[in-house]
C-alpha cells in the first residue's frame, strides 16, 4: 500500500476524479473570516514570529515544529476535553472507490489531526503537515495532505462536512479546503509577516469554531 | 557505535569510572530553587496541567512531547539571542577515555538540548530526553542521558562546568546532574501534582546556571585569547 507521502497532487486527482477549483465558497468564507486577536494572544504571536526570523535559517524541521508551528497552533488551542483534541503522528486508513469504481483503500501518517476521539482519531476535521523549507522534490506536500483529507471524506462518509488542512514549508503556509469532489488551495501566507500571520491565526480559529458548530 | 539510548547506567558508570552521590552538594542548591512565578506563567502551566491529567493516558510520546512537555520548557524559554538556545533532535560527539584508557567515539542523538550556537550546539548545557510511560525495559532512560551528558563533558573539555540534565517518563520528571565523575538524580517529580510549581522553578534555576555557566564561558575563551 503506498503511504500518504508518496502521492502527488495530480495523481490523487486523476485516480480519484477531484477537482482543483480557483475559487470556492468555503475558501472564500475562510479568508474573509476576521476577528481581532486578544492582547494576549498578539503579544504571544510577537514573540514567537520574531523568534521564527532570527532562526528559521539554522531551525531543522523539529526545531520549526516545537518552537513555532505548535507553539502557534497552541493560540488556537485544539483540544476540548470529551469532544475532540489534536492527535500528533496519527495513522488512520478508509477505503476509497476511484475513477474506474475500483476500491482502494489508503493508509497512513499525518503529523497532526484534529479529530473527535480521546484516544484515537474517530472524525477528522483538519489535518495539518510541516516541511524544511530546503526540502528535496521528491515529495509533494499538497498531494500528501489531499490523500490524507482525501481518505477522511471516506472515513466520515454520509457527514458530507468540508474537511480542512494545512502544510507549511518553512515560513510559508498553505490552507487546503475539501469540498465533495473539489478542493482549493489558498495563497501563500508568510508567518514572519505579522499581518500574514495575524490572518493564519484567524484561519486556525475559523476551523475551531467549525469543529465546535459540528461535534 | 552504539548509540546513546543502548547504554545502561551502571554500564556508564564502570565504563568511565562514575558514581552516583545522593549528597551531591550541585544538586541539592539546584532543587532548592524558589524562582518566582509570574500569574500569566501560572495561567499557562494550571491549563497545562489540567491537560496532562485528562489526556496522559491516551497520548502517544509526541502528544505528550507537543502538548505538555515542551511547552512546560517553554514557560522558561531557553532561548538568549546571540548566546545559546534549545536545539531538538540534535545530534553530538565526542571522544571519551574510559578506565583503561581507551579511546571511546561517543555520537548519539538527543531530544533536546539547551547549547551555545546558532545552527549546531557548541557548548552543551542542558539535556532533556522523554518517554512513553509504559517503556521497554530494555531502555534505560537514566543510561542514556548520563551517556549523553557524560559526551557533552567531553565536548566542553577546556570549560570544567558542571551538567544539567532531565528525562521524564510519563506524568514524572527527573532531574540529573553531572560534576566530573560525580552524578546524582532527583526524587520523581509528578507533574499532575502540586510537584509542577517546583518543576517549573528547578526549571528556571537551570536557565539561571547556563546563564552564569554561559558568563564563564566566556571568560575563559577571553582569557585563552
Amino acid at each position: 500500500m503506498k503511504p500518504f507521502e508518496k502521492w502527488k497532487t495530480e495523481e490523487v486527482e486523476l485516480t480519484f476524479g477531484i477537482d482543483f477549483l480557483q475559487e470556492m465558497d468555503g475558501m472564500q468564507a475562510w479568508l474573509a473570516h476576521q476577528n481581532p486577536l486578544k492582547p494576549e494572544e498578539e503579544a504571544r504571536m510577537e514573540v514567537l514570529r520574531k523568534k521564527m526570523q532570527l532562526f528559521s535559517n539554522f531551525w531543522n524541521e523539529e526545531d520549526v515544529k516545537v518552537f513555532f508551528v505548535m507553539p502557534i497552533i497552541e493560540i488556537v488551542d485544539f483540544y476540548h476535553f470529551g469532544k475532540y483534541r489534536a492527535f500528533m503522528e496519527a495513522t488512520f486508513q478508509a477505503t476509497l472507490t476511484d475513477v474506474q469504481n475500483n476500491p482502494c483503500t489508503l493508509r497512513g501518517r499525518v503529523e497532526m489531526v484534529v479529530a473527535t476521539g480521546k484516544q484515537d482519531p474517530q472524525i477528522p476535521f483538519f489535518f495539518l503537515n510541516e516541511y524544511k523549507a530546503q526540502r528535496k522534490v521528491i515529495t509533494d506536500p499538497q498531494g500528501q495532505l489531499l490523500i490524507a483529507m482525501l481518505a477522511a471524506q471516506a472515513k466520515n462518509n454520509g457527514l458530507n462536512l468540508p474537511i480542512y488542512g494545512m502544510y507549511n514549508i518553512g515560513q510559508l503556509w498553505f490552507f487546503l479546503i475539501l469540498v465533495g469532489k473539489e478542493y482549493t488551495v489558498s495563497k501563500a501566507f508568510d508567518a514572519t509577516d505579522a499581518i500574514d500571520l495575524k490572518q493564519i491565526i484567524n484561519l486556525l480559529q475559523y476551523v475551531k469554531a467549525h469543529i465546535e458548530r459540528n461535534v | 557505535m552504539k548509540s546513546f539510548e543502548n547504554w545502561k547506567y551502571e554500564e556508564v558508570e564502570l565504563t568511565f569510572g562514575i558514581k552516583q552521590n545522593e549528597n551531591l552538594p550541585l544538586m541539592i542548591e539546584w532543587l532548592q530553587s524558589e524562582e518566582k512565578i509570574t500569574e500569566e506563567e501560572e495561567k499557562i502551566i494550571l491549563r497545562l496541567q489540567k491537560r496532562l491529567k485528562r489526556f496522559a493516558n491516551a497520548w502517544n510520546e509526541e502528544d505528550l512531547k507537543v502538548f505538555f512537555v515542551i511547552p512546560l520548557i517553554d514557560v522558561v524559554d531557553f532561548y538568549e539571542e546571540g548566546k545559546f538556545r534549545a536545539f531538538t533532535e540534535a545530534t553530538i560527539g565526542a571522544e571519551l577515555k574510559d578506565i583503561h584508557n581507551q579511546e571511546i567515539n561517543l555520537r548519539g542523538r538527543v531530544e533536546l538540548l539547551v547549547a551555545t550556537g546558532e545552527q549546531d550546539p557548541r557548548t552543551p548545557f542542558f539535556f532533556l530526553n522523554e518517554y512513553k510511560p509504559q517503556l521497554k525495559s530494555q531502555k534505560d532512560p537514566q543510561g542514556q542521558l548520563l551517556i549523553a551528558m557524560l559526551t557533552a563533558q567531553a565536548k566542553n573539555e577546556a570549560y570544567h562546568i558542571p551538567i544539567y540534565g532531565l528525562y521524564t517518563i510519563g506524568r514524572n520528571w527527573y532531574f540529573v546532574v553531572l560534576e566530573r565523575k560525580e552524578y546524582a538524580v532527583s526524587r520523581q517529580f509528578d507533574a499532575t501534582e502540586d510537584d509542577i510549581w517546583q518543576i517549573v522553578a528547578i526549571l528556571k534555576k537551570a536557565k539561571l546556571y547556563i546563564e552564569e555557566n554561559y558568563a564563564k564561558l566566556i571568560n575563559i575563551s577571553k582569557k585563552q585569547i
